[in-house]
């Protein structure tokens, strides 16, 4: 068994409002594997990811790579952790693309000549390089959502965040992302309603309602259980309703 | 004349057009007072200088609009300042207020083939304190964006309003969109420090690659300079 390169603990979170966001959520990620979190809108998922980086903090105990996520060392784990958020437009804000892909890698203190280089490996590999000097609000959202995942991915880190990243997208914007997530080495968080890609994907998924885990397995075993899934406001997915009936 | 233009984008500039506008504000700044018609010369070559293109001159057009509300609120603070001064009935509120239009008009002539990102560039280019220049980019984004979820706010009010707002619905609408709006905009900054925060960023300027003028451009000022020269000392 792989050591669990995210270990959180008890983990509970409270709006400022006093909404609650989670409630004593435990979960321990392997090293290498791609985990879904699924759930209703408003289960708390979002709110889970962001504790992951430090952006949010709740209690609880989270240990990232083996490193307590908390002040202090806040620098270290998002060294580690890339977040690539769910709406784009919250993600990128330099004036040209090409800063905003550099932006990371200098913040953790690579040298321009190599924060450059591996920008533009990430940018062409995903179709990026043509755009690098324009600016970020006038691309397309295919073109956002795949800026974003190129300003996380180069960072190189050990585990990539994903905040639904296949809404909104055309099917072959879809397609393109979907097998550029697939292809990661790098363990793998996804909060996503869409349970076709969690299924082509992803070794493992949660189910989350009302910020607590409510199950947990593999997506087979999981999406075969038609009344949980109802009772939680979601569906199961067409291929394996069609492999069902067959 | 290749030479007045940048090698990209067939235009001068960002840095060019940016020193452009600061000798022109110099310029008028200079010019004494009842020597109107300099006014309308330093105008006329600021309009010379508007990139080619109707494109150009459209963005240059409607930034020429963006800055009516400007020109109208420094008319306003002039006004004050020079009556709380005394000096209203000395002509100066007039004097100051033509300067006023004149630069700004000019600049916005001139800054029309300019994006956000030239203006960006062109702070960094001139050597601004990097912290100014991370300062205006973050202010910009999030003033675009927020424009745009104005924008599209007043279009979804419209959506469902028939053809008119009546000027009491209006009225009754100001308070629960403007609350949406400050709303929206709490939200947006708290994203944009996720964003932020998420990728290492610790505080102070905005780490950014540096861009650089081209030879050919800085004839471009030298010229400029010279032909203002002429013009206010003529």
């Amino acid at each position: 068994m792989n050591p669990a390169i995210i270990d959180i603990r008890e983990l509970s979170y409270q709006y400022p409002d006093g909404t609650p966001g989670l409630n004593s959520v435990s979960l321990q990620v392997e090293e290498g594997d791609c985990l879904a979190i699924v759930g209703p809108n408003g289960a708390g998922k979002s709110t889970l990811l962001r504790h992951l980086n430090g952006v949010l903090r709740g209690q609880g105990k989270i240990r990232v790579a083996g490193i307590a996520v908390e002040r202090g060392r806040l620098g270290a784990v998002r060294r580690r952790v890339g977040m690539v958020f769910q709406n784009p437009d919250h993600q990128l804000f330099m004036p040209t693309l090409m800063d905003d892909v550099l932006f990371g890698p200098l913040n953790f203190g690579l040298g321009e000549a190599e924060a450059w280089e591996r920008a533009e490996a990430v940018m062409r590999e995903l179709g990026l390089w043509e755009l690098r000097q324009r600016s970020p609000l006038h691309l397309s959202l295919g073109e956002k959502k795949k800026a974003a995942l190129a300003t996380v991915l180069v960072m190189r880190p050990e585990i990539v965040v994903l905040d639904e990243p296949l809404v909104s997208l055309d099917p072959g914007s879809r397609r393109r992302l979907l097998e550029r997530i697939n292809n990661l080495a790098a363990t793998r968080v996804i909060a996503t309603h869409d349970l076709e890609m969690v299924v082509r994907i992803c070794n493992r998924v949660v189910l989350m309602n009302h910020g607590m885990l409510v199950s947990e397995g593999t997506p087979r075993e999981l999406f075969a259980r038609k009344e949980l899934l109802e009772a939680n406001d979601l569906e199961v997915p067409s291929c394996l309703q069609k492999q069902g009936a067959r | 004349m290749a030479w007045m233009r940048s090698t990209i984008n067939d235009r001068p500039g960002p840095g060019i057009r940016l020193l452009s506008f600061l000798m022109l504000y110099g310029a008028v700044l200079w010019i004494p007072r009842d020597e109107w018609p300099r006014f309308v010369f330093v105008f006329a070559l600021a309009a010379v200088l508007v990139p080619f293109g109707k494109q150009a001159w459209k963005r240059g057009a409607r930034m020429l609009l963006v800055a009516v509300p400007f020109i109208a609120a420094l008319g306003v603070m002039i006004w004050l300042f020079g009556t709380l001064g005394g000096v209203a009935r000395g002509k100066v509120f007039v004097d100051l207020m033509v300067r006023t239009v004149v630069t700004i008009s000019a600049a916005a002539l001139v800054w029309g083939g300019a994006g956000m990102r030239e203006f960006l560039a062109a702070l960094s280019q001139l050597r601004a304190p990097a912290i100014v220049v991370s300062v205006v980019t973050l202010a910009l984004q999030a003033v675009t964006r927020l424009g745009r979820e104005a924008r599209d706010t007043l279009d979804a009010v419209r959506s469902r309003s028939g053809k008119r707002l009546s000027r009491r619905r209006r009225i009754t609408l100001v308070a629960p969109l403007t609350r949406h709006f400050l709303l929206g905009v709490i939200e947006f900054h708290f994203y944009q420090h996720a964003a932020l925060v998420s990728r290492g960023y610790a505080g102070g300027p905005l780490r950014m690659i540096r861009p650089r003028i081209s030879c050919l451009e800085w004839l471009f000022p030298t010229v400029y300079a010279m032909a203002i020269v002429v013009v206010v000392a003529a």
